[in-house]
């Protein structure tokens, strides 16, 4: 073993090292199964039931929901969307403001066809992950630019090493190899919407049909606005929020809120709300104040938490990878963050 | 083998392993947990492989490749060695340690996943390319593509043995 060998190993052995805490570790992969395992069943039970549960969330919000088009639907639990913005251009309109606002999605769903899971507007781009009912879901891009479609990425899934070029955009449906030993391949559609515009569909499944039902369900002419129920009052000097992505798939379950914000520079700092259901023990004293409220600095000194949120973490990260935002700046934005007074509740956001 | 005995015999590894592939501790452990509890939903088709091991370390590199690879396209700035540590210098040791972690952490992703799972997991290549689902010639032109990366950075002479 050569000199460099040695040093790589000390470097990984001394990093990687530090206690683990096995029973906290499995039962809490255990929670998360048997909730994850939920709500697939939830899902292939009621796929039917997706309009009628837009229906139930009601306005507020989400905005108008048109009623339930699938006979025999019922209610099953509360459903997230993001909010319509009435009288806006979407991206058939105005192509060129697809990912210039992080708080706004150019693009809609048909209701009929397809729920919201998870939406995004994030550097240059936007997407959400849609379910089409059947268990059958498809990640969805939009952006200005091959290369900014082809760099989204979806939690959880996986994607092949290489992107695509300009050239893939051509209405095609491609297979990919699947991730691992028997699990499905992945299937990628790419087209133009319109001169200027690329969009992409990509789902792991046995074949690659659903694809085009997404894309019959989506349509460009109408805005979202990237609703949450976090919202950023305040931030520090030359910063400005970027990034909006917003994680409703274990909705009313649990909800993932993850913020960004920039500073010239590529420098950033992220801010999530996490909220889980069945998270427990939250922190109570904290080491730090805000206002008058109780914060937590991390022993790394790289991520403040603000503390009192029952079953969620309100944090704000500003360490590696990115540099260029301190503590300080990171209590300013968790002073001024407003966190809706119900996370379960989609009416009380915004 | 069941779920939680999995979880509890290689739970601890699995986390050391997140660790070193997302360079941060927290979400080494967000990692690590959804990816067992996406393992949880489909148990019985894993226990059933050769190498139940094998798959979730595969599934834990590439949900880590998913997530991190958008933002990690926007740190691989690392300052080069100003000064070499002399050797029984512990402070220069810790420094030397420091500095090599910054540039391993730079490396792109699947050089870095190669690095890790053959230098920490002590793997071979054969099962590196497994993991990465690529093959084994794959896996040594990023383990050859990172050696390079850190021996111009560590002003390392280009031939010094190590394995390729």
């Amino acid at each position: 073993m050569t000199d460099l060998d040695q040093r790589i190993v000390r470097t990984m052995r001394e990093r990687a090292e530090g206690t683990v805490d096995t029973d906290r570790l499995t039962a809490r992969a255990v929670a998360r199964g048997r909730a994850r395992r939920r709500r697939r069943r939830i899902g292939a039970g009621s796929a039917l039931g997706v309009v009628a549960l837009l229906g139930f969330v009601g306005a507020g919000a989400l905005g108008p929901v048109p009623g339930p088009r699938w006979p025999g639907a019922e209610p099953a639990v509360a459903v997230a969307a993001p909010a319509r913005v009435h009288g806006a251009p979407g991206a058939a309109a105005q192509p060129d403001l697809v990912g210039s606002d992080p708080h706004l999605l150019h693009f809609t769903v048909d209701p009929a066809r397809a729920r919201w899971l998870t939406w995004q507007s994030v550097a240059g781009a936007e997407g959400a992950r849609l379910d089409l009912g059947g268990g059958r879901q498809v990640a969805f891009d939009l952006a200005r630019t091959a290369a900014a479609v082809e760099d989204m990425r979806h939690e959880g899934m996986t994607y092949p090493a290489a992107p695509a070029g300009a050239d893939a955009f051509d209405g095609q449906v491609r297979q990919v190899p699947s991730p691992g030993p028997g699990a499905r391949p992945g299937w990628f559609l790419r087209w133009q919407p319109l001169p200027g515009l690329y969009a992409r569909v990509y789902t792991v499944a046995d074949d690659g049909s659903v694809l085009r039902t997404a894309r019959e369900a989506l349509r460009l002419d109408a805005v979202h606005r990237c609703a949450s129920p976090l919202r950023l009052g305040e931030l520090p000097p030359e910063a400005r929020l970027t990034g909006c992505e917003v994680n409703a798939i274990g909705f009313p379950d649990s909800l993932d809120v993850l913020l960004l914000v920039t500073r010239p520079g590529d420098r950033w700092m992220q801010v999530r709300l996490q909220y889980h259901s069945e998270l427990a023990g939250s922190r109570d004293e904290g080491n730090r104040t805000i206002g008058d409220r109780a914060a937590y600095l991390y022993p790394k000194g790289d991520e403040l938490e603000l503390l009192g949120f029952p079953k969620a973490h309100l944090t704000a990260r500003f360490g590696w990878p990115s540099q260029g935002f301190t503590e300080a700046d990171a209590a300013v934005v968790l002073g001024g963050a407003q966190v809706a007074p119900d996370l379960t509740d989609p009416r009380t956001w915004d | 083998m069941t779920f939680e005995e999995y979880v509890s015999s290689r739970g601890p590894a699995l986390i050391r392993l997140a660790r070193l592939l997302t360079g941060d501790e927290h979400r080494a452990e967000d990692l690590v947990q959804d990816v067992l509890a996406r393992a949880y939903v489909h148990w019985r088709r894993i226990a059933r492989a050769d190498r139940p091991d094998v798959y979730v370390r595969r599934m834990l590199v590439n949900a880590n490749s998913s997530w991190w690879r958008r933002r990690s396209n926007r740190e691989l700035a690392t300052a080069d060695f100003a000064e070499r540590p002399q050797r029984g210098d512990l402070s220069g040791e810790t420094a030397d340690r420091d500095a090599m972690w910054r540039l391993i952490r730079a490396l792109p992703d699947r050089q870095r996943a190669v690095l890790v799972l053959r230098y920490y997991e002590d793997l071979d290549d054969a099962t590196i390319a497994q993991i990465l689902g690529c093959s084994p010639v794959t896996v040594r032109t990023h383990a050859m593509r990172a050696l390079t990366n850190l021996r111009e950075r560590c002003g390392v002479p280009t031939t010094n043995g190590s394995r390729p």
